[in-house]
C-alpha cells in the first residue's frame, strides 16, 4: 500500500506541466526515472536474462547530476519483485557487460544505431530523449506533447532486442517505425 | 356448486360431451403454453441477467485491466479514453475510477459530484441497476477501482419486446395446433361412444333389442359396447321371454276371468245356501220355543177345569125351567153355587195363563218372521235400532230356548239383573243369545244328568253391554279357539257349523264383538258377547268389567 502510494505520489509528480521543462531538468528527470521504473513494469525480459527475483538492471549514460536525480528517484525500488538498481555506464563498458535498460541522456553523443550495434542482439531496453530516438533504431525515446510527457515505441528494435513489451504500454505509446 | 368460468364456459351440464372435453382440453393446454412461456420468459431474463452480470464483469475487468498502465503512468486522459471504451455497452450508465483513497480519477457518463463517494460499492443487481466493482492491479499490488454501473432495464424491455411477438405467435400456432389435434383426437376418443349412443338412441326410439353397437377396441368404450351389447342380448332374451310369458299370462287371465264368473257364480250359490242355513237354525231355535208353547197350551186344555163345568151345568140343567126350589130346598144346590164361584176363579186363571203363552207364541212367531226379514237382508240392509233392555233380551233368549233346556235337564244359574238399557238391533242380539244358549246346552250333554248346569250373566258399563254364557261341558280344543267361528266348523256331529259364524258376523254388524275362551276340552267355555250401548259407542274387541255375575 506505501508502495503504491508512492508510485501514485510520483504519477502525480510526474503530470506537473511541463512548460518549464528547461528551468528545473531535476525535476525532469526525477520524472523521466518514473517512467523508467513503469517501463520495468511493462517489459518482460527473457527469464534466463532476468531470473525472478534478480536486480534489475538500469545503466545510466548521462552526466553525473542526471544520474544522481535518477539514482535518488529509483532508490530502494523494486519492479514486479525486482529490486532496481541504477549503474552509470559508459560506452566503452557497454559492449563488455549490458544492463537490463540503459537511459541515453541527450548529452551522450552516441546514435542510436551505433548503440544497437554496440549491444548486438542482446536485450537491453534502450530508452533516449533525443527527437527521434525510437524511429533512429531506439526501443523507447521520450516526447513532449502540448505540456505532457510522452513517449514513442519502436516494436520492431524491441523484439529486436528479445523484449516483450505489454500492449498497455503500447496503447499509452506512439508507434513508430525505424527510418 | 359450478363456478362462473365453467359456466362461462360449458354453460350448463346439458353442453355435449365433445363440447366439453374439446373446451377442456384446449384450455389446459392454453393455460400450459401460457405458463411455459412465462416459465421460460422467467428462465430467460434469469439467464439474461446472469448474462448480463457476465457480460458487465467481464468489460469492467478487460476496461480495468487496460486502465493499470494509464493509471500508472498517470496518464489521466490515457486512463478517460480506456473507460470510454464502456460506450460498446449502452446499458452502461457510469463508470468511475478510483483511486485506494477513494478520490475519482477518471469518469464516465456522470459528473464527478454525481459519482461522490457516496455511490455505493458493493456488488451485484439493486432492482434494475447492476455495480461492477473491480480492482486495478499491478503486479499483485492495487493500483484503483473500478466501478461500472449498468441499468439492466433496457436488456429486459428488449427482451420483452422481443419475447412477446414471439410468444403470440407461438400461442397462436400452438392453439391451432391443439385445436387441430384436439378435434382429431376427439374424433377418434369419442367416435366409439358417438356410435354407441346412436345405437342407444336407435334402441330407445324402436324398442328393438337385435341392435348391436360396433365394436369399439378394448378400451373402456370398447368395454362399455361390449356390456351394451351384452345387455342387449339378455334384454333381447328377456324380451322374447317377456312376450311368451305375456302371451300366457293373457290366456290366464281369461282363463281366470271364466273362473272368476264361475266363482261369483258358486259365491252366490253358497251364500244363498248360507243364508237359508242361517234361517233354519234360527227359526229351528223359536220353533223349539213355539213347539214348547204349544204343547203348554194343549196340555192346560187337557187338564182344564172347563170340564168340571159342563158337569156342574149337567147338575142344574133339569131346574132350568123352575131353579128356585133347585138352590132353596136341593142340598146340591148351595154346592153347585160354590163349585161354580171356585170354577169362575180357576177358569180365569186358565185365561191368565193362556193369554201369556199365546203371546208368548205371537213372539216368537215374530221372532221367526223377523229371523227370515233379517236373513233375507243379511248382507245389505242394517237392522231396526231400538231403545231396550238387555235383561229382557237375555230372557227371551232363555225362553227361546226353553224346551230344549227342559228336554237336556239343563239348568239356568243366573243372578237377579238389573235393567240393561241400550239401543241396538234386537234381532240380531237375540239371535246371537239363542245360538249361545243352545251351543251350551249342547255343550252339556256329556255331564251327568242333574248336573247340568248353564250360567249366564249380563253387565253394562258406559259404554257397552256385555253377555256371558259360559258352561262346564266339553270345552274347546286351543287348535280350534280360531276357528270355531268359520263357516261351517262344529264340533257336533249333527251341527252344521254356521251358529257362531253367523253370531260374530252379527256382532261385528252391530258395532260388537264375539269372543270365546275355554282352558281345553272337558273344562267348559265361555262366551261373551259385547254389545256397545249405541252403534257409534264401542268399536269391535273392546271388553267391559262385568257388573253382575252368577256365584
Amino acid at each position: 500500500m506505501a508502495f503504491a502510494r508512492k508510485i501514485l505520489l510520483g504519477i502525480l509528480l510526474l503530470f506537473i506541466p511541463m512548460a518549464a521543462q528547461a528551468a528545473d531538468s531535476s525535476l525532469e528527470y526525477r520524472v523521466k526515472a518514473g517512467f523508467l521504473f513503469h517501463f520495468a513494469m511493462f517489459v518482460e525480459w527473457p527469464a534466463t536474462i532476468l531470473p525472478p527475483g534478480a536486480p534489475l538492471r538500469i545503466g545510466l549514460l548521462a552526466p553525473p547530476e542526471v544520474c544522481s536525480d535518477i539514482e535518488q528517484s529509483l532508490a530502494g525500488k523494486s519492479a514486479a519483485g525486482h529490486p532496481l538498481v541504477t549503474e552509470r555506464v559508459t560506452t566503452e563498458a557497454l559492449a563488455k557487460d549490458a544492463p537490463h535498460i540503459l537511459f541515453v541522456q541527450r548529452s551522450a553523443d552516441i546514435s542510436p544505431s551505433a548503440l544497437a550495434q554496440i549491444l548486438g542482439d542482446r536485450p537491453v531496453l534502450v530508452v533516449g530523449e533525443t527527437s527521434g530516438f525510437a524511429s533512429s533504431g531506439g526501443a523507447i525515446g521520450f516526447v513532449i506533447r502540448g505540456d505532457t510527457l510522452r513517449f514513442q515505441v519502436n516494436l520492431a528494435a524491441a523484439s529486436h532486442a528479445n523484449l516483450q513489451l505489454s500492449g498497455q504500454l503500447a496503447s499509452l505509446a506512439e508507434i513508430v517505425k525505424a527510418r | 356448486m359450478t363456478r362462473p368460468v365453467d359456466r362461462f364456459l360449458f354453460r350448463s351440464k346439458d353442453a355435449s360431451l365433445r363440447r366439453k372435453l374439446i373446451l377442456s382440453v384446449e384450455l389446459n393446454c392454453f393455460a400450459g403454453i401460457v405458463i411455459a412461456s412465462a416459465a421460460l420468459f422467467a428462465h430467460q431474463v434469469y439467464s439474461l441477467r446472469g448474462q448480463f452480470a457476465a457480460e458487465m464483469t467481464a468489460l469492467a475487468r478487460m476496461v480495468a485491466t487496460y486502465a493499470v498502465a494509464p493509471v500508472s503512468f498517470g496518464d489521466s486522459k490515457g486512463t478517460t479514453e480506456v473507460l470510454g471504451g464502456l460506450q460498446v455497452r449502452p446499458e452502461i450508465t457510469a463508470a468511475v475510477l478510483r483511486n485506494p483513497e477513494g478520490k475519482a480519477l477518471a469518469l464516465y457518463g456522470a459528473s464527478a459530484s454525481e459519482m461522490s463517494a457516496a455511490a455505493p460499492m458493493e456488488p451485484g443487481f439493486r432492482q434494475w441497476d447492476f455495480t461492477v466493482v473491480q480492482p486495478l492491479e499491478l503486479h499483485g499490488e492495487k493500483l484503483a477501482t473500478l466501478q461500472v454501473f449498468a441499468s439492466f432495464r433496457p436488456v429486459f424491455f428488449d427482451a420483452l419486446k422481443n419475447f412477446v411477438p414471439a410468444m403470440a405467435l407461438a400461442l397462436v400456432v400452438s392453439f391451432a395446433g391443439v385445436a387441430f389435434l384436439t378435434r382429431i383426437s376427439a374424433k377418434v376418443l369419442l367416435g366409439g361412444l358417438d356410435r354407441l349412443g346412436a345405437s342407444v338412441a336407435r334402441v330407445a326410439s324402436t324398442a328393438d333389442y337385435s341392435v348391436r353397437a360396433p365394436e369399439a377396441g378394448r378400451d373402456e368404450v370398447g368395454s362399455l359396447t361390449a356390456a351394451f351389447n351384452h345387455m342387449l342380448g339378455e334384454l333381447q332374451a328377456a324380451d322374447a321371454s317377456l312376450r311368451s310369458t305375456n302371451a300366457s299370462l293373457a290366456g290366464e287371465i281369461l282363463e281366470r276371468k271364466r273362473l272368476e264368473k264361475a266363482l261369483v257364480a258358486s259365491s252366490r250359490r253358497a251364500g244363498m245356501a248360507e243364508v237359508a242355513t242361517g234361517v233354519l237354525h234360527n227359526v229351528g231355535n223359536v220353533l223349539n220355543s213355539l213347539n214348547v208353547s204349544v204343547h203348554l197350551v194343549r196340555d192346560r186344555l187337557e187338564s182344564s177345569e172347563l170340564k168340571n163345568l159342563q158337569k156342574a151345568v149337567d147338575l142344574m140343567r133339569p131346574h132350568i125351567d123352575n131353579p128356585g126350589p133347585f138352590f132353596a130346598n136341593d142340598p146340591k144346590g148351595p154346592l153347585v153355587l160354590k163349585f161354580v164361584a171356585e170354577l169362575s176363579v180357576q177358569l180365569e186363571n186358565e185365561r191368565v195363563a193362556f193369554l201369556e203363552e199365546v203371546q208368548a207364541l205371537a213372539r216368537s212367531v215374530e221372532h221367526i218372521k223377523e229371523v227370515v226379514s233379517t236373513q233375507q237382508n243379511y248382507a245389505h240392509t242394517a237392522g231396526v235400532i231400538e231403545n231396550l233392555d238387555g235383561r229382557e233380551l237375555l230372557e227371551d233368549a232363555i225362553r227361546i230356548n226353553q224346551v230344549s233346556l227342559e228336554r237336556h235337564g239343563v239348568t239356568i244359574e243366573a243372578a237377579p239383573l238389573q235393567p240393561l238399557p241400550l239401543s241396538t238391533d234386537r234381532h240380531q242380539v237375540l239371535q246371537i243369545l239363542v245360538n249361545l244358549i243352545s251351543n251350551g246346552i249342547h255343550a252339556l250333554d256329556s255331564e251327568p244328568a242333574g248336573h247340568r248346569r248353564l250360567r249366564i250373566s249380563a253387565a253394562r258399563n258406559t259404554e257397552s253391554v256385555r253377555f256371558d254364557v259360559e258352561d262346564h261341558g266339553v270345552g274347546i280344543a286351543a287348535d280350534n279357539l280360531t276357528r270355531i267361528f268359520q263357516p261351517g266348523f262344529t264340533t257336533r256331529r249333527d251341527g252344521h257349523g254356521f251358529g257362531l259364524h253367523s253370531g260374530a258376523i252379527a256382532a261385528r254388524t252391530i258395532g260388537g264383538s264375539l269372543q270365546a275362551h275355554s282352558e281345553g276340552l272337558g273344562r267348559g267355555a265361555r262366551f261373551t258377547l259385547i254389545v256397545p250401548l249405541s252403534p257409534t259407542r264401542l268399536t269391535r274387541n273392546q271388553a267391559c268389567q262385568p257388573t253382575a255375575s252368577l256365584p
